[in-house]
């Protein structure tokens, strides 16, 4: 039972029905392609599409701080 | 013919050796040096810390993989490096020290290019009584989470028999990192806790240093839901409260004894939390390595900070939290001072914390510090990887590829109960990991690719990708093409 005006009181918790679909093994089946799909949505953008394809260093920096 | 050789074999070490190994021709060698025998898929040490795993199935042999491949493997710990070379030779080269059957022995390994992944040293030594040798549990290695295991089951041994008994669980000191994996732990005893029908007497404790639950080190991050974007310290407070765990926030543990924990809070309070159980992690330091130039001078203070960790590509300038900028975080996880040396997983310096940092009212810091273990450490792996063979074949001038991780996303399953049918995890992404507020300017993170929720599809991703992992760090057929 929620504490009466002690700090668990103020937070959100869910419902009975939240709670039921959170093991449901069919919706969960379908939760677990979708989060894939984000998943792997995140990691292609995250990483493969923005790593630059040239040389990170300043090559003419480079070459002017050789001696 | 160039020689890489890598230090250290956890997630980062690992996965660079394997992408160098397949990637370079072979008459380039690669070698690893690490003090272990075994390779760990430490996430899963989760589940052996409560008994739901055995310990052989987050553990494998690691020279059997590496004879496969082909990579050179010395069961050692590096203590010297000279990237100059010295006196006994003249090319760059580190002093490792054997831990394998003729322990203590020191011996020279040349290099060309050195990547150091040597990972954390688990520092329980900045809190009095902390750790396995002391008076708290942890679950950072398998033996470990064997001895946390042990303890739990005495725990509900003693709580069938009637008692009342008090568990905390948390980390064991104000800068503490890995707050994800105590969020797991807590939450996986609890589940075992109500399996074992005792869930009742037992009175169960979060103790952390982030000033609100959800911060994970990075802030914590906003996400979508119900028409609102909400910050993530609503959602784990509601599964806080939901399991009736109580919790503590902004705490920065003092000592540990036998039945008590110590601690201080951001309000400059101090506190004793009585308890039957406390598993708490250790604040986190850079491996004790010195280095040295060529004619013998001690120049550590140039390639590691005080703490350890080795500096690489990012702006160590002090500054204000306000002035933070992505732009500070390093990108090709090169040393500045010698172009063949890097530093990449835990091993290397981040430039400041990802969270705000904080101070109780006595001074002390309380915060927690930027975790860089997991998917970023792959991610930096095989950036890397890639950097060096550029480098290597192709004789570029320098790193070609970048992992800063203020440009890299992250993905977390955090486990909150391991069954099929009841079990659930917390599935979370976010992008980028170290907030970018001039690209993001509202909440520093692309909302279109950071989300989050509970439920037992977030504990089959993560049972699969358990499995996935180890296959892929075994280095079995098509390893490469599961992604980090």
């Amino acid at each position: 039972m929620t504490r009466l005006y002690e700090r668990e009181h103020f937070v959100p918790t869910p419902s009975r029905t939240t709670l039921f679909f959170r093991t449901f093994a069919p919706w969960q089946l379908i939760r677990f392609f979708w989060i894939n799909l984000k998943m792997i949505r995140m990691i292609s953008v995250g990483y493969h599409g923005r790593v630059p394809l040239r040389p990170i260093v300043n090559l003419e920096a480079e070459e002017r701080r050789q001696p | 013919m160039a020689h890489v050789v890598v230090l250290g074999a956890g997630i980062a070490g690992h996965t660079a050796a394997l992408l160098l190994r397949r990637k370079l021709p072979r008459d380039h060698t690669v070698t690893v040096v690490s003090p272990k025998p075994t390779y760990n898929w430490i996430p899963s040490n989760i589940w052996v810390g409560v008994g739901m795993m055995k310990p052989e199935e987050v553990t494998f042999e690691l020279s059997p993989v590496y004879a496969r491949h082909g990579i050179e493997f010395r069961q050692a710990k590096a203590v010297e490096f000279w990237p100059e070379g010295g006196a006994s030779a003249q090319s760059p080269h580190i002093v490792a020290e054997s831990t394998g059957h003729d322990g203590g022995q020191r011996f020279q390994v040349p290099y060309d290019y050195l990547v150091n992944a040597t990972g954390p040293r688990l520092n329980f030594a900045a809190t009095p009584g902390l750790g396995p040798e002391a008076n708290s549990l942890s679950v950072c290695t398998p033996e470990h989470a064997i001895q946390a295991a042990r303890s739990l089951q005495e725990i509900i041994g003693r709580l069938k028999k009637g008692e009342q008994l008090t568990l905390v669980v948390g980390v064991g000191h104000g800068q503490c990192t890995c707050e994800g994996a105590a969020f797991e732990y807590v939450f996986n005893v609890d589940f075992v806790l109500r399996q074992a029908r005792v869930r009742e007497r037992a009175r169960l404790v979060f103790l952390t240093n982030e000033a609100e639950l959800g911060d994970f080190g990075v802030g914590g991050t906003h996400i979508r839901r119900g028409g609102y974007r909400v910050h993530s310290k609503t959602f784990a407070e509601s599964l806080y409260a939901e399991r009736n765990i109580e919790w503590i926030t902004g705490a920065h543990v003092q000592k540990v004894e036998p039945r008590a924990v110590y601690y201080e809070t951001l309000d400059g309070e101090e506190h004793e939390l009585a308890c039957d159980f406390a598993m708490l992690l250790p604040p986190f330091a850079g491996q004790p390595i010195k280095a040295f130039g060529r004619g013998g001078a001690d120049i550590t203070q140039e390639l590691f900070t005080p703490n350890g960790f080795m500096r690489v590509d990012a702006d160590y300038s002090q500054k204000p939290f306000e002035q933070w900028r992505a732009t500070d975080w390093p990108k090709t996880y090169q040393s500045p001072r010698f172009k063949n040396l890097f530093a990449i997983g835990i091993a290397f310096a981040p430039p400041h914390p990802i969270s705000k940092p904080r101070k109780s009212k006595r001074g002390t810091p309380i915060s927690p510090a930027p975790p860089r273990t997991g998917m970023p450490s792959a991610v930096m792996a095989k950036a890397l990887s890639e950097s060096l063979l550029g480098m290597i074949v192709y004789d570029l001038p320098g790193p070609t590829r970048t992992a800063s991780l203020a440009e890299i996303g992250a993905s977390c399953v955090a486990s909150a109960g391991a069954s099929w049918a009841r079990g659930t995890a917390a599935s979370m992404t976010m992008f980028p990991v170290v907030p970018d507020y001039e690209r993001y300017p509202e909440f520093g993170r692309d909302l279109r690719y950071t989300f989050g929720e509970i439920g037992s599809a977030g504990h089959w991703i993560k049972k699969i990708l358990h499995y996935m992992f180890i296959y892929k760090a075994r280095g079995r057929p098509g390893w490469w093409l599961i992604p980090e």
